[in-house]
C-alpha cells in the first residue's frame, strides 16, 4: 500500500507542468495605464508597454496601445490582440485619470483595482489636469521608461517629499472611511515635462476642488510630522524669506465645549533660515521675525482650512478624529456641524540656525 | 473495556501545546477579523479576552471530566450513555471532524485559486493533498505531532505584518467602549469559530504520557493563541477603516501585499502558499480523529477505514463549488462549534458531576 502511495505522490511532480507558465521575457508588462472618459458612457483605456529593443541594451522605449469600451478589463484583452506577447497586469504601478474622468467619479474604475488579487496595494494614483492619454503620448522621459518616470516623479515628490498624495490603499481608506475625504496629486503637461501642479480634492469619489503646489505643501504640514521642505515666507511688502523645515509637528488638540466643541491643531516647526534676502538677520531682530514668521503661516493655513469647510471637504480627517473622541459620532450630523465649526491653529516657530554668516 | 496507548506511541505533555495551537489556528487567521470588527467595531479586542476566557474554563471543565474518568471521549460517550446513545455520539463526532477536514481543504483550494493559480482545477489539489495527508496519517500519531510542529515555523510568518506599520492610524482604537455589552458579546460569539478546535483534546488525551500534567500546556495554547488573535484584530483595526475591512475577503492575505523585498515583488504569493502549513495540521488530527473513533466504536482497524475516510473527503472537497458553497458549510461548523464548546462540554461536565455523586451515595 505504502509503495503505491509512494509512486502516486511521486506522480504529482509530474503535475508541475500542468499550471499555464508566465515567463517575465514571454509576458508584456505594463507600469502605467491612463483612463480617459469616452463618448456615450465608454471609457478609453492606454497602457504604455515597455519595449525592449533587440542589440540595444540598455534603451527602452514605450509602445502606447489605446482602445475605447465599457470595461477596463476587456479592453486591455482587446489590447492584447495588438501585441505579440500576452499582457500581465502585476507590475501596474501608476493609474493616471483625465480631469472629466474623476469629476464624475473614480468608483467603477478602483473597484477593479481592489477587487484583483494581482494589483499591489503601494500603486499610485493620480488625476492629470487634460487629457491623460496626451500626456501618454507626450515625449516626457527620453531616458527611462514612462511608467517608470512617472511612479519615481510621484515617489520622490509625494512618499519622500512635500506634497500630499495617496496610494491606493490609503485612497481606498480615505474613501471608504467616515468623516474624511481622499485627495490625489494633480499632473499637468507643460511644454512636454510632466509636473506636479497641485493636488485634487475629492468629495466621496468625486474630483472636488484643486489646490496649487504652495497650498498642497501647507496642506501636508497639517497631516504629518515632516522633515523636508522650504517654506517661503512673505515678510514686507517685497522681502521674502526661505525657510528649511527640519522637523515639523503637528498635533490635533479636542476641547469639549457645552455648545460647540473645537478642534485646536499645533503645529510646531523647527526651521533654518536659507535665504534671508537681504535681510539683516540679527539677534535682536530675530524675535520680531519669527513672530512674523509664524503669523505669516497661520495666515496662509486658516485660509486653506476655510477654503476646505467651504467647500465641506474634509481631507485632514477633523470627522475621523473626532469620532475618536466623542461617543456615539456619526456623519450626518458632522457634516451639518463641520463647515461652520471653530478651528484653531496654533503656530510655533523655532529658528533653529540662521546660516554661517549673520 | 477502557483501552491504554502503548507507551511507545505517546507524547510528552509539552507537544500538547503545539497541537491545541495547531487546531484552534488554520486558516480562519486569514478573515477572523472580519467578523467581530463589524460587530463591535474597535471593541473587539475585549470580545477577543472574553472568549479567551470562556475558552480557559471549558479547557477546565474538559480536564475535570478526563481526569476523572482516565480515559477518552469515544469511552466516556459509552460510559456515560450507553452503547447505542454512545456510538451515535461518536458517530456524529466522525461526522464533524471529516465535514472540518473537507471544509478546510476546500478553502485553502479557493485561496490558491483566487490568489496564485486562477485556472486551477479543484480536484487535481484536492487529490495531491489528501495523497500527502494518507502518508502522513498512516504515519502515526507522533507523525502528525511532527507536523504540527513543523507548522509552528509558519507562526513567523505573522511578524510580516509589521511591513503595513507605516499605514496604521492609531486613532482607529478611539473611543474605548463605545459599544454596548450586547454587541461585544454578539462579537464574542462571532470570534467562538476561531477557538473551535480544543475539543481535539478528548481524543487525544489517551496519547500524553502523564495526561494530568499535560493541563498546562493547553491552557498556554490557549493564551498564545489570543495574542496571536489579539494582535491580528489589533493590526487589522489600525491598517483598515471598518467600512473598508468588511470589504475585504481575506484581510490576513491583503496584508501580504504591502510586503515588497528588492528580490519578492509580490510576497503574497507566499503568503497564501505558506497557510499550507497551517491545513496540514488540522486536515490531518481531523481525520486521525474521526478514524480513531471509528476504530473504537465499530472494531474496524483504523488503517483500514482511513482510506474510505480520505475518499469521503475528496468527494465532499469537489462538491463544493463554490465561495457560496464554502460559506454555507462554514455556518454549519460555526453552529455545530458553538453548541459544542458552550453547550455540549458544559453539559458533559455537570452530568459527570451528578453521576459521581449518585455512584457515592447509591
Amino acid at each position: 500500500m505504502n509503495r503505491i502511495i509512494c509512486a502516486l505522490l511521486a506522480s504529482c511532480l509530474l503535475l508541475t507542468g500542468c499550471v499555464k507558465q508566465q515567463i517575465l521575457d514571454r509576458v508584456n508588462l505594463f507600469i502605467v495605464s491612463a483612463f480617459d472618459e469616452s463618448n456615450n458612457g465608454k471609457i478609453e483605456l492606454m497602457l504604455a508597454v515597455p519595449q525592449y529593443p533587440t542589440g540595444k541594451p540598455g534603451s527602452v522605449s514605450n509602445e502606447l496601445l489605446s482602445l475605447s469600451g465599457y470595461t477596463s478589463s476587456a479592453i486591455r484583452e482587446l489590447l492584447s490582440t495588438q501585441l505579440d506577447k500576452p499582457l500581465n497586469p502585476g507590475k501596474l504601478s501608476v493609474v493616471l485619470f483625465s480631469n472629466d474622468m474623476a469629476l464624475h467619479g473614480l468608483k467603477d474604475e478602483l473597484d477593479v483595482l481592489y477587487r484583483n488579487a494581482y494589483y499591489s496595494r503601494k500603486m499610485l494614483l493620480a488625476v492629470v489636469d487634460g487629457n491623460s492619454q496626451q500626456l501618454l503620448k507626450a515625449h516626457f522621459s527620453s531616458k527611462e521608461e514612462k511608467g517608470m518616470y512617472l511612479y519615481t516623479l510621484l515617489d520622490t515628490n509625494i512618499r519622500k517629499g512635500i506634497l500630499p498624495g495617496q496610494n491606493l490603499h490609503e485612497f481606498e481608506y480615505a474613501l471608504a472611511g467616515k468623516g474624511l475625504d481622499p485627495y490625489l496629486p494633480l499632473l499637468k503637461l507643460q511644454h512636454d515635462r510632466v509636473m506636479i501642479s497641485g493636488t485634487a480634492l475629492f468629495k466621496d469619489d468625486q474630483y472636488e476642488l484643486s489646490i496649487n503646489e504652495r497650498q498642497s505643501q501647507l496642506m501636508k504640514l497639517l497631516m504629518k510630522d515632516m522633515k523636508q521642505g522650504i517654506l517661503e515666507v512673505k515678510l514686507d511688502e517685497n522681502t521674502y524669506l526661505a525657510l528649511e523645515n527640519v522637523g515639523s509637528k503637528v498635533k490635533y488638540r479636542f476641547t469639549k465645549n457645552a455648545d460647540k466643541d473645537t478642534i485646536t491643531i499645533e503645529l510646531a516647526i523647527k526651521a533654518k533660515i536659507r535665504d534671508a534676502a537681504s535681510l539683516p538677520v540679527l539677534e535682536n531682530e530675530l524675535e520680531r521675525i519669527k513672530t512674523d514668521i509664524e503669523n505669516n503661516i497661520k495666515e496662509s493655513e486658516m485660509a486653506l482650512i476655510e477654503l476646505f469647510q467651504k467647500h465641506e471637504l474634509d481631507p485632514l480627517g477633523l470627522g475621523d478624529f473626532t469620532r475618536g473622541h466623542v461617543r456615539n459620532w456619526n456623519e450626518k450630523d458632522w457634516k451639518k456641524v463641520y463647515p461652520a465649526m471653530k478651528i484653531g491653529l496654533n503656530v510655533k516657530v523655532v529658528l533653529t540656525e540662521t546660516g554661517i554668516k549673520n | 473495556m477502557i483501552p491504554s496507548v502503548n507507551e511507545r506511541y505517546t507524547v510528552s505533555p509539552f507537544l500538547l501545546f503545539v497541537i491545541i495551537q495547531s487546531m484552534q489556528f488554520g486558516l480562519r487567521i486569514l478573515f477572523m477579523a472580519i467578523k467581530p470588527i463589524e460587530l463591535a467595531g474597535q471593541d473587539a479586542w475585549i470580545s477577543v479576552l472574553l472568549s479567551a476566557f470562556s475558552i480557559h474554563l471549558v479547557i477546565w471543565m474538559m480536564y475535570r471530566i478526563l481526569n476523572h474518568n482516565k480515559t477518552d471521549l469515544i469511552q466516556i460517550h459509552k460510559l456515560f450513555f450507553g452503547k447505542w446513545a454512545g456510538n451515535a455520539l461518536n458517530l456524529f463526532f466522525i461526522l464533524y471532524y471529516l465535514l472540518n477536514a473537507a471544509h478546510q481543504i476546500r478553502y485553502f483550494i479557493e485561496v490558491i485559486q483566487v490568489w496564485v493559480f486562477p485556472d486551477i482545477e479543484t480536484w487535481i489539489l484536492a487529490l495531491v493533498l489528501l495523497l500527502l495527508v494518507y502518508y502522513i496519517i498512516a504515519g502515526g500519531f507522533r507523525v502528525i505531532v511532527g507536523i504540527c510542529l513543523l507548522s509552528f515555523v509558519n507562526t513567523f510568518l505573522f511578524l510580516f505584518m509589521l511591513f503595513t506599520a507605516p499605514y496604521f492610524h492609531f486613532h482607529n482604537l478611539l473611543p474605548i467602549l463605545n459599544h454596548s455589552p450586547g454587541e461585544i458579546l454578539e462579537a464574542s460569539r462571532a470570534l467562538t469559530f476561531s477557538y473551535a478546535g480544543v475539543e481535539i483534546l478528548f481524543f487525544c488525551y489517551t496519547f500524553i504520557k502523564t495526561p494530568q500534567k499535560s493541563e498546562k500546556w493547553a491552557h498556554l495554547a490557549n493564551i498564545s493563541i489570543t495574542i496571536l488573535y489579539l494582535a491580528e484584530i489589533i493590526f487589522s483595526l489600525l491598517l483598515f477603516k471598518q467600512e473598508q475591512l468588511s470589504t475585504e475577503i481575506w484581510p490576513g492575505l491583503t496584508k501580504y501585499q504591502f510586503v515588497q523585498f528588492p528580490f519578492i515583488e509580490r510576497f503574497e504569493f507566499i503568503g497564501a502558499s505558506a497557510t499550507l502549513f497551517r491545513l496540514f495540521p488540522i486536515v490531518c488530527l481531523c481525520i486521525w480523529a474521526s478514524s480513531r473513533i471509528m476504530k473504537y466504536t465499530f472494531s474496524v482497524k483504523q488503517s483500514k477505514v482511513l482510506p474510505f475516510f480520505l475518499l469521503a473527503v475528496f468527494v465532499a472537497v469537489c462538491l463544493i463549488p463554490n465561495r457560496i458553497g464554502i460559506q454555507f458549510v462554514q455556518r454549519w461548523l460555526e453552529n455545530i462549534g458553538l453548541h459544542l464548546i458552550y453547550l455540549y462540554i458544559p453539559f458533559l461536565f455537570i452530568f459527570d458531576l451528578i453521576r459521581t455523586k449518585a455512584r457515592k451515595t447509591a
